[in-house]
Formats: C-alpha cells, sequence, structure tokens
C-alpha cells in the first residue's frame, strides 16, 4: 500500500514536473528533432498526454488521501 | 456573410450567455452544484486560451513550425505543483479574504498599500494593450465575415466596436461587478466564461476536422511525401535546430508556467473564484487534456493553409481563410464566434479583476488622502463600475490607435513577461518565511524597471515610438546599457534577455532586500501564517480571564462609523453581526480586551473582502477604536504573561518562533500519525473483511459439502468411514452421514465378494496415485446392487504412508443401466446396418445393371476444377480409357464441347462430338446434372453414343428429300415433256423439208451440171419448177426458222430446267457456300414450276441489293421447295371448288447482318390450334398418306441449327400463312 504521507505527494508532483521540463527541453527534444516526418510533433503530443494521465492518476490518488476541504472556506458552496 | 444575420447570431449568442450567467447565479442547489462543479471550474481557467492563442497558434505554426506549443506546455508543467501552490493560494485567500494578485502580495507583506499599488500598476501596463489585442482580433475577424451591403451595413461595420465595448462592459458589470465584496464567487461569471471556453474549443476542433478529415484525408494525406520534399512545409513539424531557438523556447516555457498562475485574471479565476481546494485536482487534469485538444489540429490547419497557397504572413487568419476559401461560410462563422468567445471571456475578466485592483489600491489610496473625499468611499462599488467602462473603452482605444504596430502584435508575450515579476514575491509569499516587505518591493520594482526597460522599450521603439539608436547605441551612446544588449549580452535572443535580466534584477533584490532589510514583528506573524497555511489547524482559543469592561454598544458604533465609509448600513451590519457571532458573543453587552481585539480582527479580515487587505488594516487602525486605556491594557496583558513567563520580550519571541516551528512540526507530525491511523484502519478494516469473506467462504463450501448432489467421503485405510456428506450416506442407503460412519466398519462389507476391484482401488492409492472415475459395485442397504463411480486421492504422511483417503462417490447405476440398454440398442442398431448395408449393396449392383445397360456413359466431374470423380464401364469403354486413366484426370482434357458450361446447374440434351483416342469423331448426346457426391457439388455427365440416331437422320433427311425430288420429278418430267415435244415435232419438221431441199437441190445440181455441158435446160427447169411448186418452197423458206427458234427455245428451256434441279439438287451439302438467295428461290420455283403454275402466280419482290450468306445452298432449297410446295398446296385446298388462281409472294429484305425471307400464299391457312406444332416432327395438317410431317421440322432444323437463324410462321385462317426466315450473314 502507498505510503499516503503528503511529502510524498509533493515528490511525486515534483518528478512529474522535472520529468516533463526535461523532456520538453533541449537536449532530450533534440532527439527527435533531427528525424524527419512529424517525429517532433508526435513525441511532443505523447509526452503531453503521458502527463495528463499521470497527473489524472495523481489527482485521483490525492482526492483519496485528502477528505477534508479548507476549513476557511466560508463562502458555502 | 450579411452583416445583420451575424449580428443577430451574435446577438443572440450573446442572449444565451446572459441567460446562462443569471441562472447559474442563482442560489438554487441545482444550478449551485453546476456553477461550482470541478468541471466548470477547470473549464473558466481556460480564460488562459485568449484570442491571441485561439488565431495566433496557426500563425505562428505556419511561420515557427512547433514554437506555438511551450505557450500550452508550459501551464501543463506548472499544473503538476497546483495541489501544493494553488491549494496554499486557495486557503490563504479564504483565510484572508484576497481579492486579487495585488492584494495577496499586499496581505503578505504587512498588508502594504504602496506594493498593492505597484503591482497594480504593473497589471495594469501589461494588461491593457493585452485587451486591445482581444479588440483586434475580434475586430479584424469580423471585418473578413461580414460582408455589408447596405449603408446601415456599412455604418454597423464601423461601429461594431464601441458597440462591444458597451456589451463586454454591461455583462463584466452585471454579472462580476455586482457587489462589493470581490471575495464571493461569482457563479454566473465564471459558467458563462466555461461555456465560452467550450463554444472556442468545438469550433477550433470543427475547423481542424474540416480542414483534416473533409478536404484532406486525414494527418497522412497533408503530411505526404510530397509535403517533406518542400524544406519550408516541413520547417513547420519541426523544432528550430539552432541553440537560441532552444533558449527562446525554454523562456516561453517558463513564461507561460509563470503566467498560468500570476496573470492577474489567471489568478483571480484560478484563486478567487475556486469554489474548494479538491476542484484544484480536477481541474490538474482537465485543463492540460483542453489545452491538447485544442492544439491537436494548428499544424494540420497551419500546413493545409500553406499547402493552398495561402500568405504565411496572414496565418493568423487560417482558421476563416480556408473555410471561406471552400465556401464553408457557417463554419468560417462559427470559427469567429470561437474566436470571439476566446477574446470576449479574456476581456471581461480582465476588466472585472482589474477594476478590483485599481479602485482598491490605486483610487481608495487617494480617496484616503484627504477628508475631502469622503463622500467618495461610500460609493465604492459605483466607481469598480466606471472602472470597468474605463478599462475596456481604454483597451478598445489602444487598439484604435496602435493597430498593427509591433508593441500590440507582440504584446501577449510581453504581458507574460511582465505576469512573471510577481513570481519571485508570490511564491516567497507562500514558501519563504523570510521574504520581507522591503525585499518584495525592491524585487518587484527592479524586475518592473528591467522588464520595462528591455522588453517594453524596445516595442515601443519597433513600433516607431522612439529613436530607432535607443536600441542600436544605447541611451547617450552607452552601448552597455543598449536595451536589448544590457552589459554587452548578445547571446540571448530579446525575449529571453529580458527575463534574464529581469529575473535577475527582481529576485535578487527580494533576496537581499529581505536578508538585508529584515521584516518587522507584524509580518513576520502573517509570514509563518502563510507558509504554514496547509499545516496550520484551528484550535479551540484558550481565553485569558480578563474582566469584561469594555462596552459592546459603544465599540460597535465606532467600528460600524468605520465600517460605513466604505459599505452600505446593511453590509456594515451584516460584517459586526457575523464577527460577533464567531466571537459566540452576539448578545452580550460587554467584552474583554481579548475578545474585542479578537473581534476587531474579524470585522477587518471581513472588509478585506471589499477593500483590500491593506486598505482594511489601515482603516480599522486608523481610527481610534482602542482607548489608550484598552490599548495599555492590552500591553500590561502580554507584560504580565511576559513576566509570568520569567522571559525577556526577545526570549518570549524566539520562544514562541521555537514553539510555532515546533507545533508546525507536531501539526505536520500529527497529520502523518493520522493518515497512519487512517492506514491502519484501512488495513484493519482489509482484514477484517478478509475474515469476513474467509467465513463466507467456508460457509459456502460447508454448503456445497452438505448440499452436494455426489457423496464426498473420508475413509481410513482400513476402510472405515471417518467423515460422510449427506449424499454419500443417502447413496449406500443410510438416513445419516452418522449412521453409516456407525454401521460401516469397514467398506468391504458394501462390496461383492471377493472385493478384487476394491483391492486394485486401494492398490493405486497406497501408490500415492490419484483415482478417477473408478466404477465399482457396491450393495445398498435395501440389498441391491449399485453402481459407483469413486474419484479419490491418497493423503500420505511424510514417511509415505496411507493416512487417509478422501474422494467422492457418484451414484452411476441409473447410467450403468443406460448403458446396457445403449449397448443392447447398438447391437440392434447394427445389425439394421449391416441389413440395410446389404439391400444398398443390392441397390447398387441394380443400379450399375441397369445404368450399364442403357448404355449411357456416366462421369462424375467435380464442379470447382472440373476434375472426373468417378465413371461407370461405359465410359471406360467409350472414352476407351481406364478407370485408372480417367479418374483425376481434368475433364476438360475429352473434349471442350463436351464438359464446357460445367458450372451451370444442369445442362440436358445436348448434341456435341467427342473426339477419340483412335481419332474417331463421336457424336453424342449429354445431359448434365449437378449432384452432391461424396459431399462436394460435383456435375453427372451422362452422355449417349448416337451415331445411329445421327445415321437415322440422315437417311430420314436423305428420305424427306428424295420424296421431294420424286413430288418434283413427275412435274419436271412434265415441264421438260412439253418442250420436248414440239422440238422432236420442230425436227421432223425439219428433217422432211431438208429432204424437200434436198431433192431441189439436187435438180438445181444437174442443173449447173446440163448448164456447164450446154445441154437444153427447159425439161429441167419445168422440173425444178414444179418441184418448187410441189414442196410450196416460200413455205419451207418461212416455217424452217421458225420451227427451229422454237427448238432452240424448247432447249433453253429445258437446260433452264436441268440447271435449276442441279442447283436444287446441290450435291456438296457438307460445305459452306456463299448463297444468292434471290438466285436460290428463283431456281426453287422454276423446279416447282410445275406444282403451282396452274393454281397460283409466284410474285417475287426481290431485293436486289440484299447481300449472299454463307450456308449451305442444298438444304436451303429444300427449305424453300418445302415452304412453296405447303403453300401451293393450301392455295389449292382452298380454291379447288373454284378453280381461282391463289398468290404466293416472295419478298426478300436484306439487312446489314443478314436478310429477311418472306413466302406468303393466299391459301387455307393454319388452325391457331396447330401454329405452335407444325415444326414438330411427324406433325401434318394434311390428309393421310399426302404428308409425312417431317418437311417442316427438317426446314425448322435446317434454318436454326445449320445456319443459326430464325423460321416463323404468321396464319390467319382462311387467309393464308406468311412463313418469315431470317438468315445472319454467316461464317465460313
Amino acid at each position: 500500500m502507498a505510503n499516503p504521507i503528503p511529502f510524498k505527494g509533493t515528490i511525486a508532483a515534483l518528478s512529474i514536473c522535472c520529468s516533463g521540463l526535461l523532456l520538453f527541453n533541449w537536449p532530450l527534444l533534440d532527439i527527435p528533432s533531427h528525424r524527419a516526418g512529424l517525429s517532433t510533433f508526435l513525441f511532443l503530443f505523447v509526452v503531453w498526454l503521458v502527463l495528463i494521465f499521470l497527473l489524472y492518476a495523481y489527482a485521483r490518488k490525492e482526492s483519496q488521501n485528502n477528505t477534508t476541504d479548507d476549513p476557511h472556506d466560508t463562502d458555502g458552496t | 456573410m450579411n452583416i445583420f444575420i451575424i449580428l443577430s447570431i451574435i446577438g443572440v449568442y450573446i442572449v444565451a450567455l446572459f441567460l446562462i450567467a443569471f441562472y447559474a447565479g442563482r442560489d438554487t442547489p441545482a444550478l449551485t452544484r453546476l456553477s461550482t462543479h470541478p468541471i466548470v471550474y477547470a473549464l473558466s481557467i481556460a480564460v488562459y486560451c485568449t484570442s491571441w492563442t485561439f488565431y495566433g497558434s496557426v500563425g505562428k505554426a505556419a511561420t515557427s513550425g512547433l514554437s506555438f506549443l511551450p505557450i500550452y506546455l508550459g501551464p501543463t508543467l506548472a499544473i503538476c505543483l497546483w495541489w501544493f501552490l494553488l491549494r496554499r493560494l486557495i486557503r490563504i485567500k479564504n483565510r484572508f479574504r484576497i481579492t486579487s494578485i495585488a492584494d495577496f502580495i499586499s496581505a503578505r507583506y504587512e498588508k502594504s498599500s504602496a506594493l498593492a499599488c505597484l503591482v497594480t500598476l504593473m497589471a495594469l501596463i501589461g494588461t491593457m494593450p493585452y485587451i486591445a489585442l482581444q479588440f483586434k482580433a475580434i475586430k479584424s475577424t469580423f471585418i473578413m465575415i461580414a460582408i455589408p451591403e447596405t449603408t446601415i451595413g456599412f455604418w454597423i461595420s464601423a461601429h461594431f466596436g464601441p458597440f462591444m465595448v458597451l456589451l463586454m462592459a454591461a455583462f463584466t458589470i452585471l454579472f462580476g461587478v455586482r457587489k462589493l465584496d470581490s471575495t464571493e464567487r461569482h457563479r454566473g461569471m465564471i459558467t458563462a466564461i466555461a461555456a465560452e471556453s467550450l463554444i472556442k474549443l468545438t469550433a477550433f476542433l470543427a475547423c481542424g476536422i474540416y480542414v483534416t478529415y473533409v478536404l484532406a484525408d486525414g494527418f497522412s494525406d497533408i503530411f505526404d511525401n510530397h509535403f517533406f520534399a518542400d524544406p519550408d512545409l516541413a520547417a513547420i513539424t519541426s523544432v528550430a535546430l539552432t541553440g537560441s531557438d532552444y533558449i527562446t523556447w525554454a523562456t516561453l516555457l517558463i513564461l507561460s508556467m509563470s503566467a498560468i498562475m500570476f496573470l492577474p485574471r489567471q489568478f483571480h479565476v484560478a484563486v478567487v473564484e475556486a469554489p474548494s481546494e479538491k476542484s484544484v485536482l480536477t481541474a490538474m487534469w482537465v485543463f492540460p487534456l483542453y489545452m491538447l485538444a485544442i492544439n491537436i489540429f494548428v499544424l494540420p490547419i497551419a500546413a493545409y493553409g500553406l499547402q493552398s497557397g495561402l500568405s504565411s504572413s496572414g496565418a493568423d487568419m487560417f482558421m476563416l481563410q480556408i473555410p471561406l476559401l471552400h465556401g464553408h461560410t457557417w463554419l468560417a462563422f462559427f470559427v469567429f464566434i470561437g474566436g470571439f468567445s476566446a477574446a470576449t471571456s479574456m476581456v471581461m475578466i480582465s476588466a472585472m479583476t482589474m477594476s478590483t485592483m485599481a479602485v482598491n489600491h490605486l483610487l481608495l489610496p487617494l480617496f484616503n488622502m484627504s477628508e475631502r473625499f469622503a463622500p467618495m468611499r461610500q460609493h465604492l462599488l459605483h466607481w469598480r463600475w466606471v472602472a470597468v467602462v474605463l478599462i475596456i473603452s481604454l483597451g478598445y482605444w489602444f487598439e484604435t490607435q496602435l493597430g498593427d504596430s509591433y508593441a500590440l502584435v507582440n504584446m501577449g508575450l510581453i504581458s507574460f513577461a511582465a505576469a512573471l515579476q510577481f513570481a519571485p514575491a508570490t511564491l516567497g509569499a507562500l514558501l519563504w518565511k523570510a521574504g520581507s516587505k522591503k525585499g518584495a518591493m525592491l524585487g518587484l520594482l527592479a524586475g518592473f524597471l528591467v522588464w520595462s526597460y528591455t522588453l517594453l522599450l524596445p516595442a515601443f521603439i519597433k513600433s516607431g515610438w522612439l529613436s530607432p539608436s535607443l536600441l542600436t547605441q544605447g541611451p547617450w551612446g552607452i552601448e552597455l546599457l543598449r536595451p536589448e544588449a544590457l552589459l554587452g549580452l548578445t547571446a540571448l535572443p530579446s525575449l529571453a534577455h529580458s527575463v534574464f535580466w529581469s529575473m535577475l534584477a527582481n529576485i535578487s533584490a527580494f533576496l537581499f532586500g529581505s536578508i538585508l532589510l529584515g521584516q518587522s514583528e507584524q509580518e513576520s506573524r502573517i509570514a509563518l501564517e502563510f507558509v504554514t497555511i496547509v499545516d496550520r489547524r484551528d484550535r479551540p482559543h484558550s481565553r485569558i480571564n480578563t474582566p469584561a469592561d469594555i462596552d459592546l454598544e459603544q465599540k460597535r458604533h465606532l467600528l460600524k462609523a468605520a465600517l460605513l465609509e466604505y459599505l452600505d448600513e446593511e453590509t456594515s451590519e451584516a460584517i459586526l453581526i457575523d464577527a460577533l457571532m464567531k466571537l459566540d458573543a452576539p448578545d452580550r453587552e460587554h467584552l474583554s480586551v481579548v475578545e474585542f481585539s479578537e473581534l476587531h480582527r474579524n470585522i477587518e479580515t471581513s472588509l478585506a473582502g471589499s477593500i483590500g487587505a491593506a486598505m482594511a488594516h489601515r482603516v480599522l487602525n486608523r481610527q481610534d477604536i482602542f482607548t489608550p486605556k484598552e490599548k495599555q491594557h492590552l500591553s500590561t496583558l502580554y507584560a504580565e504573561l511576559l513576566s509570568s513567563m520569567n522571559v525577556s520580550p526577545q526570549e518570549l519571541t524566539e520562544r514562541i518562533n521555537f514553539y510555532q516551528e515546533r507545533e508546525t512540526l507536531l501539526t505536520t507530525h500529527s497529520r502523518e500519525l493520522e493518515l497512519r491511523i487512517m492506514e491502519k484502519e484501512r488495513e484493519i478494516a482489509a482484514r477484517v473483511k478478509a475474515e469476513q469473506a474467509l467465513m463466507a467462504t467456508e460457509q459456502k463450501y460447508r454448503s456445497i459439502f452438505d448440499n452436494a448432489l455426489e457423496g464426498i467421503f473420508q475413509l481410513s485405510p482400513a476402510g472405515q468411514f471417518l467423515m460422510a456428506n449427506p449424499a454419500m450416506a443417502t447413496i449406500l442407503g443410510y438416513d445419516s452421514p452418522q449412521l453409516l460412519i456407525e454401521n460401516v466398519a469397514d467398506i468391504r462389507q458394501l462390496l461383492p465378494v471377493p472385493p478384487k476391484r476394491y483391492d486394485l482401488f486401494m492398490k493405486k492409492l497406497r501408490s500415492g496415485y490419484l483415482v478417477e472415475n473408478f466404477e465399482i459395485q457396491a450393495v445398498h442397504t435395501r440389498s441391491a446392487t449399485i453402481w459407483l463411480s469413486l474419484n479419490a486421492r491418497p493423503s500420505l504422511d511424510q514417511a509415505g504412508q496411507l493416512m487417509f483417503i478422501e474422494g467422492i462417490a457418484e451414484d452411476i447405476t441409473k447410467r450403468k443401466t443406460a448403458e446396457e440398454k445403449l449397448q443392447q440398442y447398438q447391437e440392434g442398431l447394427e445389425e439394421q446396418v449391416r441389413t440395410r448395408t446389404a439391400e444398398v449393396r443390392e441397390n447398387q449392383v441394380f443400379l450399375q445393371e441397369v445404368l450399364d445397360g442403357i448404355q449411357a456413359s456416366i462421369l462424375v466431374v467435380r464442379r470447382s476444377d472440373t476434375v472426373i470423380l468417378d465413371c461407370n464401364s461405359i465410359a471406360e469403354k467409350m472414352l476407351q480409357s481406364s478407370r485408372k486413366e480417367l479418374i483425376s484426370k481434368p475433364a476438360s482434357a475429352l473434349g471442350e464441347a463436351l464438359f464446357s458450361n460445367t458450372q451451370s446447374q444442369a445442362d440436358l440434351a445436348n448434341e456435341t462430338l467427342l473426339h477419340l483416342k483412335d481419332g474417331t469423331i463421336l457424336p453424342v448426346l449429354v445431359n448434365k446434372l449437378l449432384v452432391v457426391y461424396k459431399g462436394e457439388l460435383a456435375h453427372a455427365i451422362i452422355f449417349f453414343d448416337i451415331r445411329e440416331r445421327k445415321a437415322l437422320e440422315r437417311q430420314a433427311n436423305m428420305a424427306q428429300k428424295l420424296q421431294s425430288i420424286g413430288q418434283l420429278a413427275a412435274g419436271i418430267a412434265h415441264e421438260i415433256n412439253t418442250p420436248i415435244q414440239y422440238i422432236g415435232s420442230n425436227v421432223s419438221f425439219v428433217f422432211e423439208c431438208f429432204h424437200k431441199l434436198n431433192k431441189l437441190i439436187e435438180l438445181h445440181g444437174e442443173f449447173i451440171a446440163q448448164t456447164q455441158k450446154g445441154e437444153d435446160l427447159s425439161p429441167l427447169i419445168t422440173r425444178i419448177n414444179t418441184l418448187t411448186e410441189d414442196i410450196d418452197l416460200p413455205f419451207l423458206l418461212e416455217e424452217i426458222p421458225q420451227a427451229l427458234a422454237e427448238s432452240k427455245s424448247g432447249v433453253e428451256q429445258v437446260a433452264t430446267i436441268v440447271k435449276a434441279i442441279k442447283q436444287f439438287a446441290h450435291p456438296d451439302e457438307g460445305t459452306i457456300h456463299s448463297i444468292d438467295v434471290n438466285q436460290a428461290l428463283e431456281q426453287t420455283a422454276t423446279v416447282s414450276r410445275n406444282e403451282w403454275k396452274l393454281i397460283a402466280d409466284v410474285v417475287f419482290h426481290l431485293d436486289k441489293g440484299a447481300p449472299h450468306i454463307k450456308g449451305y445452298p442444298g438444304p436451303l432449297n429444300q427449305v424453300f421447295l418445302n415452304i412453296l410446295v405447303n403453300a401451293s398446296h393450301a392455295i389449292r385446298e382452298k380454291n379447288s371448288a373454284t378453280g381461282n388462281k391463289g398468290i404466293i409472294t416472295i419478298t426478300t429484305t436484306g439487312r446489314e447482318d443478314g436478310l429477311t425471307i418472306r413466302i406468303e400464299d393466299t391459301g387455307t391457312g393454319i388452325a391457331p390450334g396447330s401454329l405452335g406444332q407444325i415444326f414438330d416432327p411427324f406433325f401434318t395438317t394434311k390428309e393421310v398418306g399426302k404428308g409425312t410431317g417431317q418437311g417442316l421440322s427438317i426446314s425448322y432444323s435446317i434454318i436454326t441449327e445449320k445456319h443459326h437463324g430464325t423460321i416463323e410462321v404468321e396464319s390467319e385462317l382462311g387467309s393464308g400463312t406468311a412463313f418469315i426466315i431470317n438468315l445472319p450473314l454467316g461464317e465460313e
């Protein structure tokens, strides 16, 4: 069972962010750029889609771990 | 598209948005659920995608390839950290009633009005041109799509901008600035923005799908080899490969990462309008998915536009141009509505946000500067409305003034870079306790100045508003101060250059300012609260017991007076009551100084929601709300606390810090412990669930054991039942398992003696083998023998000794009985099969004999590949091949004619020729039948040797021909006889004349001789004269030539008849000749003349140009003869009484592909009932003995089979008959 400690959640979020930064920048982005055709386009969109899926998984996990909301929210919504 | 139609639809669309905003803002539970749904929240964040991105992405893609993407990839990366960052912002916003990003920064840094003012100014400078950009998009796209056809149309087109300004201002005021408290969520406005986001996405996707899948045939069609062969086109599918491009790429990523959070409008929708913290989790994946969807077709649209020859300089408008180019005006209009939505949503949200910021942080400080402005303070809401109108109008004015200037076109990224300046102060506020007001102020100022100098100033210069020498030479000629190469840094592109220097200045100033200049105590307290906002928990306040000596009524007046300076009576009263409720003191008359301090704080927080934290702080601390005595009391209280703790103020601060940190740690620890407890509870719950599942399983198996239909048992090695289920007991005849166990000490007592099979059963088990389906007989308690099927497995101890046996027993007595019956039945069945087989065999022999007897050859040929599968002995003989040679041989090898068309279902009575091995040609009659042979579709080909039949046919033909000739013979003889007779008479006459003339010639000879001798000639002359008179010489000389001429005519007549006969009876029947049908008809008429000459006249209407045909002359003449003879017979029959002559009309008509012969008589005609039979063999309408019934049958065969023509008959009883023969040209 995964450890639901918030710190780990932050690490996971940071990892996703850093992976994205790494993949969306030089030098990794340079690899598909040297291939012909739509390789860069496909690379960017596939990585993007994977990031979204990871964010979805992360959001689900955090949603299960955090059952309470902000106690100061007084807007009544 | 007509301008009025466009305006009408825009009107409907705006009304729809008004309705959405109106209903979504209502307080019914269902509408509240909808408007606060996380998806609506996520879609409202999509206000990020403005018209700049809606149209500009395609433009950017067409000119710079994939460099449009970082604007969307950056937010996706920033969103990864939202649960960590945005959640804190939302919690702080709720706690401190934050209204905007300026308010947030101000609240964190000692509620500084100056800081809020600075942030507001920066935001205004960055936002106003951005609003102008949206107006530019609306105007330019409207002009492209709307065609004004009338003067009013032109007027509307020219004034569309102001009209939009009014509309957007009204919408923003109605749904965004209706109340003073800016922290209240504007559910209606946000739902309308979400709806607009959905519209712009749908419009973009519609255009993308249209271009990619309607105009082109998918991605592969647009990006084909031809596309990549053009380097200019191929470039748009990649990121440029130079280093500076990657720097720009990374810069755009950074800018967009900050823009998604720190652009004022984004801060507003993401933080101020957040319905709950958990909504962030949904937005974290929905919004990136939205951005991905809106970008998926950018590249295909750009590529298609370029391929279509559209100019890349106008690529921003490809989305409209492409549908318009292909006549899809409505799609173009839908795209326009998408862009319109993108622009209006941005303008309205920005106006709403900026109006709050401008009024709270620019206008209110001005009003507070002098008491003369005091009345103004009470109309804050109206001032916000004015601000909304001003901001939108100013944006529109900018658009009209700046137009296509460089500064405006590039304003999107310039705004992003301005928003980036808020990042250090904002992130520092959240994460760094030591960040101070002075640091933030210095950082923001430095960043703002550098941003203005390195990015805004060059934009102005490039727009032509300032001297270009500033860019090239720097101010005062100092090159090191060149705006785009500050301090000589030329390695970076201009945008990256500005971001680098402004961030360096901003962060450095913020760090150094905070560290070196420090922070106040109040600031320190707020900083701690901000940094630990997520970990901090509200706990019950431990009240300090101090006397309640403050008159609440008096203080209420003071507080209310302060509130009334900015708020109306009702709102002020509501805030007071709310604060007292929180204090749990609505009905009290007196409060302690500590309670009053808490009340004061609650009211300040509430007021901050309307006028901002900084101003609320200033307002409530400026008033003389705390009397000096109360302040003294509070100070004394704190001093007493301090002295009771026996620590100095410095130590107290340190301790407080220590305990605050400790509290934070403990809070974190307690959170961890709580989570671990939750985890343990989950584990325990899972364990309990597992135990329950185990019990349920055990119960299930117990139920299966008890209720199983098979007997389940456990036996000791000695054969004693250790355990048995009810079914086992029932099988063996016991009422309960207990009775079975007690009464059966050894299972062998239930088995037949000797129990040999049981010994075998045990032997296998002792050897450790499983026993399956072991059938054994046992004795039931009712002494009946039953059959059991046992499945058992041994349970061995470690030494391999048998401990017990577990197994299942099934009563198979019924099955065994059934098997025995089945066995008997099978035996009976086999006997029946044997009998039937013998019968079949006999039938086969009989059939074979019959088949052999009828002398038919039979081949069975597979339908699919015409391979011979079987044959009979007659076929072997006929085909002169053995069965072995024939089987598996392709049937076509025996003759194409015979086996052609084997795919047809049935083909009966075809005659064909078979070439045999010895060279003989065998005529056969073939019948083909579709049959199933050994499970395969096949043809049974049955063929008969028809040599004898053919010979008989030939004989019949000959006989018919002879009959015709015989029939003609008398006529022909008569025809020849007549000329012969008068030829004979004439010859006799000439012969006699010759004798007479000879005598006269002899006398003349004597006359000549006597003359020569000179004798007397008188007697001789007398004799000559006498003889001349006697023979009547003149008569002779007249008649002889006539007789000879008649004879000659007679001879010619005979010769004609003979020739006709010769032609008619053409001896060469077997070869094809060119036939002149007209001549053939004439000759046939000649030959048969005797048949008709007394009965009818033959009239010819012959087409002299009719073509000759290829055919058999003899048979064809026979046909004509048959018809002519039949015609004459019919006329004779009709006219026998009157003796009148009939008419036989022979007509020929030539055609391109042959000719038609019509032989028509005026005879008796044929009865309708007989018409269908006249071509049948042996059918005749003549009297017995007069017709054989073969003539027309053979004629039919000659015309249809030999000449491939047709013969038809038309007849009317009493009027006559016509035979119509159609003959093709024929082939050699």
